[in-house]
């Protein structure tokens, strides 16, 4: 990173909305995996005359996102339409919003490369449509272009969230994109999977010499008579990784060209995530190419406040004041924090066994075995199996219970070890494995001494060792008597039951 | 507004047409003439703020469920070319802009 130059840079992120229906009709939203063209009607493929009808849904989860994310919401909400010309968009032009955005001045917290809280500002979110796909292929004979096009995906419900120009690294970038898909997942606007291309992240990056520019009112202008360098639009992005990756590699390039005195033009390019680069594709249109005016097919909406209370009511405890409950009420690390706050489906799982420890152990205690046994084994498994918490065999009240049974010194711990990694790999059920009787921890000194003395008198050896000072032998005896005790008896005790009957024969 | 060449080649680049000389010469003066006509309409006030829009309340609007669609040959019936279920486009003037 050359030190001469900042690196400015905003997101636009598109979340495909998880509805029943798309934005604009009554077909299907769900798209994935159909026959092309099975889930369409004269609206979404755009034939004249036909009229759009706004989903209620849609709308709603868009104001949802803008009240978690600190937005202003308009109490007006009026569509544009964005003309540009492509096959994926039949009509010529795309439902969208200019102007006036139903959320705006919004902001997200996040952790910046230092650890410390650094806030993006976002300064709008607004509802639009999604465009057909399209396939390009050539002619097998002649070698003419052409495009196959499906539009099954066009007019499912799009929320676009563009921040203002105040990231400075592919870092917070990265981060930032992060917050944004847990916050839509969390309040189940969208799942948001950026291979599906539920998400799609498309970076504005430029880099100015510094001291030549400054922020104002969400925009980056010139100080004094300095010339700013125009900003690069990077498209295609697949994953969160390749937002981080993209805007390095972009970075370095704008950077090279101004070192190599190359001119610096706005264009947009696309992310080739096999290559590790970006390409060009075409000069950026401006806002004004858009010809964009209002929809007069949709008549300005109306939302009142009770409207926007009953939104309000779908707000749940998002990920930050979470981390911030977890670590001041249960006293637990913000490391165990984050990662179990990381998906909701963690979180309530972490709740869920919580409020069952709690009727037994000390909150604060119960919470770090829950976290403890979670973040261990549990996260262990779910990492090498690439299995959701949700999907996980183990129910919370089971895992209740092995831990209650470890803390009341009724199970060993390295014996609730192997019934939960039994349990997790043989999918069998650990409320069972539990009480099956073989598992209840052996601590009284007559039962101790019977498997004792099996052992010394079949291990000669290592006594001998032992008594010739080979200290790690008595180990070895130990282990010997938990096989025969079934991996049950208390170690401590065993131990010190070993060393009295070698020491006193 | 008077037209130059170089807005009508920007128009024709938007719209993806390529023009000869004597097109982009001959269209510049039609254009014109179009201009020149829609002005009428600058007498119009087109500022949003001096006009009452038509409003609907949020609760009119349409319920989130999902009806079925037209049959893909319905869809497909007026498209001059398809393939597999899908509608077939020709014209090299998508190369411009996606790779």
């Amino acid at each position: 990173m050359n030190k001469d130059y900042d690196v400015i840079i905003g997101l636009e992120i598109h979340i495909q909305t998880k509805t029943e229906s798309k934005m604009f009709c009554s077909c299907k939203s769900k798209y994935f995996e159909q026959e092309p063209n099975t889930q369409v009607c004269p609206v979404c493929i755009g034939l004249p005359g036909a009229l759009p009808v706004p989903n209620k849904r849609a709308i709603e989860k868009c104001i949802l996102l803008g009240l978690a994310t600190d937005c202003t919401i308009s109490p007006k909400i009026r569509f544009d339409r964005k003309h540009y010309f492509y096959p994926d968009l039949p009509k010529g032009y795309q439902i969208s919003q200019y102007d006036n955005p139903i959320c705006s001045n919004g902001k997200v917290s996040i952790k910046g490369e230092d650890g410390n809280p650094i806030e993006i500002a976002i300064e709008r979110i607004h509802q639009e449509e999604d465009v057909a796909k399209s396939f390009h292929k050539e002619e097998a004979l002649t070698g003419e272009n052409y495009s196959l096009i499906d539009f099954n995906k066009s007019g499912v419900p799009l929320i676009e969230i563009v921040t203002k120009p105040v990231i400075h690294s592919a870092h917070d970038a990265k981060e930032y994109a992060t917050k944004i898909r847990q916050i839509a997942r969390y309040l189940d606007i969208s799942d948001a999977d950026m291979e599906k291309g539920q998400m799609r992240c498309e970076p504005n990056i430029s880099v100015q010499k510094k001291g030549s520019w400054k922020y104002e009112n969400g925009k980056i202008l010139p100080i004094g008579d300095s010339k700013l360098y125009p900003k690069v639009e990077v498209k295609n992005i697949g994953s969160i990784s390749a937002v981080e990756k993209s805007i390095e590699y972009e970075v370095k390039r704008l950077l090279e060209d101004i070192e190599n005195d190359k001119k610096i033009i706005q264009q947009t390019r696309g992310w080739n995530a096999d290559k590790g680069i970006t390409e060009f594709q075409r000069s950026k249109e401006t806002a004004e190419d858009y010809r964009y005016f209002p929809e007069p097919d949709i008549p300005v909406i109306t939302i009142s406040n009770e409207v926007l209370e009953n939104i309000k009511k779908e707000l749940v405890e998002l990920p930050d004041t979470k981390i911030l409950r977890y670590t001041e009420e249960y006293k637990l690390s913000s490391y165990d924090a984050e990662v179990l706050t990381a998906f909701k489906n963690t979180a309530i799982y972490f709740e869920t066994l919580l409020s069952l420890l709690k009727k037994n152990i000390e909150t604060t205690k119960a919470a770090k075995l829950s976290a403890n046994w979670l973040t261990g084994p549990i996260f262990s498994y779910l990492n090498t199996s690439g299995m959701t918490i949700d999907k996980l065999n183990i129910k919370p009240e089971e895992l209740a219970e092995l831990i209650e049974k470890v803390d009341k010194q009724e199970l060993l711990n390295s014996k609730a070890k192997e019934l939960l990694d039994k349990s997790l790999k043989e999918n069998t059920s650990l409320g069972e494995l539990l009480n099956n009787g073989d598992n209840k921890v052996i601590s009284d000194s007559d039962s101790i001494k019977t498997f004792a003395a099996q052992v010394l008198s079949e291990n000669t050896k290592a006594v001998e060792d032992y008594k010739a000072g080979k200290g790690n032998a008595i180990g070895f005896l130990v282990g010997q008597l938990m096989k025969l005790a079934k991996g049950n008896a208390n170690p401590q005790i065993a131990k010190q039951i070993l060393e009295e009957l070698i020491n006193n024969k | 507004m008077v037209l130059t060449k170089e807005d009508v080649k920007k128009l024709a680049s938007l719209s993806k047409i390529k023009l000869t000389e004597a097109e982009l010469e001959a269209f510049t003066k039609d254009m014109q003439v179009i201009m020149d006509s829609v002005k009428t309409l600058d007498d119009f006030d087109t500022d949003l703020k001096n006009r009452e829009l038509p409003e609907t309340p949020f609760e009119s609007l349409r319920e989130d469920i999902a009806k079925a669609s037209i049959s893909n040959t319905d869809a497909l019936a007026n498209a001059p070319h398809q393939e597999e279920g899908f509608f077939k486009v020709y014209g090299g003037v998508f190369d411009s802009i996606e790779a």
